[in-house]
């Protein structure tokens, strides 16, 4: 299927299986999972054996297993469960995070929270600067797995090692929470291994529908703002979507049953995409180059072509049929969030302007690849020169 | 058909001596074309417009129209009823009933003007009638004649005519009754406030947009074109040009110090404007410059643009600092769309520091050097026309 598409990290398409797992569902369970007669057993039945495959998916046990409406929800029921704190403390989020966390930054603050910001290098949280971090008033921590626009994979495992560690000289127990959304199906990983307390899934970032999502936590560790008719354990009340659910559980379970030779396929576009432009005199790309010590997403990469803001090469990449993502606008002075990250990571103004994101997935092609690289370096060829920078 | 009746008080084209007719057949044009597809009929009486609304035409739209139309000072739903005292008791009644919130009402008066002096009774005599009628009913309101909560009007011409609230009309002259001209139209916070500005003055305009994509993006356009359509309300359907500017920000960035790249710019958008101004009998461009608010609006870098346009300039807002143009700017409910973070030029073509104060001899020198002419033509040729209204 060549469609041009490498937007992927935003939404990928819903997989055949998971539109036919919709429907499918959406007509053989009508009634409410509640409810008490048939109909509603019939559901509660099907949604629990959905809960029992994503469960053995992720191997992790099925009461951990919680439905969502998605990644950004997952993410607010559990940061915002710290509110039911008598005694506020502090709050460290990794400047890496999507804004599904750091917007949370007003209210816990307005509720005397204290959030604290961890720095990175390059893209990778800085865990040295997380120990200093650390002291008994912390209450938890929020380290994502995948980064959303470099496609940096933290090494989220250490992270709690150091927060287990710390736990066991103060005596006081610190939630850490993974938004592990952009990491699924693109990265190999343990979740139960990973030792965090709860993380966040979101079922459209691998074929699945939009609207879904799950939140993985121990049984009663979590207490939700909002409230209902108790579904989800009370984490997530309200008449569950039965339909979403069976389309998540079917597009994970295809996620897993080739997911080798998926990680293989996408590995190799990456590399033909770093082969293309590595000595490319115009593209950098700004996302760690792919080898066997990285701890990358193979499907996101940034690059960037500092003669033109992204803005205007994505619109120029879309009028070719080639969609991506563009970083920052095309203007005097937007500051965009992304734009400062790579300004982090050491890159000047120009080339941060320039960041474009290619994420791809597993139906993407070579040929679509091929053409992606060509019309860079048309525009590369083109804009390279003919537009200096003001 | 029956008809609701609108009172429409006239300000300064009650002053005009033997040009009044115009002034009044152009707002008279202009009323019935916002109130279409209801049918309506206007009548001109002194100082006054009588408009007679299809009654299936809602009070919002009519409020709407008249409350947008320049050369309207104030206007209230009428009663015309027969000039016999017993009838124009009832209808008062039903009036005061109906529009007041005798709730919120204290104080009242009752106002006469008897211009048929056949009538029998006296001005005085009729307010006196009507107020006792009124706090007979209403037991909560005093008399007031000095400073009222509320006015009931009572008019014996022709007919009776019975009206309260007076709501406040935008002022100005009739659009379309000072010519025509071309607007520049940016993104901006500035250039629509300019035009609402020339339109009270009776400017009609067409509205010209530089368009440089993919430099700027299709969001850019459809927000000028938003801005023109809630320009309309006032200024009437506006013409927008979209003119493709790319190809001349492209050789004006690549045949030109860095510096000077903006006030180039500013040059070829004028003589643009002026030739398509010329295609549209518009006989002078209109622009939300402000003195100094930015490089390219300092009097020397206006001087060298104003020398680019044989047609006189209007700049409305010369004289006003940001916040009084951001202030009719929310007034006027284009401010909202203005600040949509769609950029109308992009930074590729904005020079970190651009030349504030140019010498005019080395900036014309300079735009000759460019040597541009057939690319404005090309670019005036291709350009596309979307109606606004």
């Amino acid at each position: 299927m060549n469609n041009g598409y490498f937007d992927w990290a935003a939404t990928s398409f819903m997989s055949e299986a998971a539109c036919d797992a919709y429907r499918n569902a959406a007509s053989a369970y009508p009634g409410n999972p509640s409810s008490l007669h048939k109909l509603g057993s019939q559901a509660s039945t099907f949604l629990n054996a959905c809960r029992s495959t994503v469960a053995a998916l992720l191997h992790i046990s099925p009461d951990t297993v919680f439905f969502t409406a998605g990644g950004t929800e997952s993410n607010s029921i559990a940061i915002l469960s710290r509110l039911w704190r008598k005694s506020p403390g502090k709050i460290i989020f990794s400047n890496l995070e999507h804004d599904s966390v750091l917007q949370h930054r007003r209210i816990l603050e307005e509720h005397g929270f204290a959030v604290l910001s961890l720095t990175s290098k390059k893209g990778y949280a800085d865990l040295d600067h997380l120990d200093t971090l650390l002291d008994e008033q912390v209450d938890l921590v929020c380290l994502l797995l995948a980064q959303n626009v470099l496609g940096t994979v933290q090494d989220v495992a250490s992270a709690v090692a150091l927060v287990r560690a710390h736990e066991r000289r103060t005596g006081k127990r610190i939630h850490v929470h993974c938004d592990a959304v952009q990491a699924l199906g693109k990265v190999s990983f343990d979740l139960a291994s990973l030792g965090v307390d709860s993380a966040a899934f979101s079922a459209h970032k691998f074929q699945g529908p939009r609207g879904v999502g799950v939140l993985y936590c121990r049984p009663n560790s979590i207490e939700a703002l909002s409230r209902g008719g108790g579904q989800e354990s009370g984490l997530r009340p309200g008449t569950e979507h039965i339909a979403g659910i069976a389309a998540m559980t079917e597009a994970m379970s295809e996620l897993f049953r080739n997911f080798d030779e998926r990680m293989l396929h996408v590995h190799k576009l990456r590399r033909f995409f770093e082969d293309s432009w590595r000595e490319h005199p115009v593209i950098v790309q700004l996302s760690p180059y792919s080898n066997e010590n990285s701890r990358i997403v193979d499907s996101i990469v940034t690059i960037s072509l500092p003669c033109l803001p992204s803005e205007v090469a994505m619109r120029i990449l879309s009028d070719r049929g080639l969609y991506v993502s563009s970083g920052s606008a095309c203007s005097n002075n937007a500051k965009k969030k992304s734009s400062r990250l790579f300004q982090d990571f050491g890159f000047n103004a120009h080339v941060a302007g320039g960041a474009i994101r290619i994420s791809f997935g597993p139906t993407t092609t070579i040929e679509e690849c091929a053409m992606l690289v060509q019309a860079l370096q048309d525009i590369a060829k083109q804009y390279g020169t003919t537009v200096k920078r003001g | 058909m029956d008809y609701t009746l609108y009172l429409v008080r006239l300000g300064e084209i009650s002053l005009k001596g033997l040009n009044r007719d115009f002034f009044e057949g152009k707002l008279k044009t202009n009323i019935k074309t916002k109130l279409h597809p209801y049918h309506s009929r206007i009548a001109k009486q002194k100082g006054r417009l009588f408009v007679y609304v299809e009654d299936q035409a809602p009070d919002t739209l009519v409020r709407e129209a008249l409350s947008s139309s320049f050369g309207i000072v104030g206007f209230s739903k009428a009663i015309q009823c027969e000039k016999d005292f017993e009838t124009i008791k009832s209808e008062a009644m039903r009036l005061v009933d109906e529009t007041w919130k005798i709730d919120q009402v204290r104080s009242f008066k009752v106002e006469t003007r008897r211009a048929d002096k056949t009538f029998p009774m006296k001005s005085y005599d009729i307010s006196a009638e009507l107020g006792h009628l009124i706090l007979e009913r209403y037991h909560t309101l005093s008399v007031d004649v000095h400073h009222p909560d509320r006015i009931l009007y009572v008019e014996i011409r022709d007919s009776a005519y019975l009206y309260t609230d007076d709501e406040s009309g935008p002022g100005g002259l009739p659009v379309g009754t000072a010519g025509r001209g071309m607007l520049m139209l940016s993104g901006g916070i500035d250039s629509p406030v300019a035009a609402y500005r020339m339109a009270k003055r009776g400017l009609r305009m067409e509205a010209v947009y530089f368009h440089a994509y993919p430099y700027t993006s299709q969001q850019a356009m459809d927000k000028v074109a938003a801005l023109a359509r809630i320009l309309s309300r006032y200024c009437l359907r506006i013409v927008l040009h979209v003119v493709p500017f790319t190809d001349v920000q492209l050789h004006i960035k690549a045949h030109s110090r860095d510096e000077e790249t903006t006030l180039l710019m500013r040059a070829c958008m004028m003589q643009i404007a002026t030739m398509i101004a010329a295609e549209r009998d518009c006989s002078a461009i209109v622009t939300g410059e402000s003195l100094s608010q930015v490089a390219s609006q300092t009097l020397e870098s206006i001087r060298f643009t104003d020398g680019m346009t044989d047609l006189p300039v209007f700049r409305p807002l010369i004289g006003m600092d940001k916040e009084e143009i951001i202030t009719t700017a929310r007034l006027i409910g284009t401010y909202e769309t203005s600040i949509l973070p769609y950029e109308d030029c992009c930074v590729i073509f904005s020079p970190k520091h651009p030349l504030v104060k140019p010498r005019l001899d080395s900036i014309r020198k300079s735009y000759e050097l460019l040597g541009i002419e057939r690319l404005l033509k090309e670019a005036v040729e291709k350009t596309e026309r979307i109606l606004c209204s």
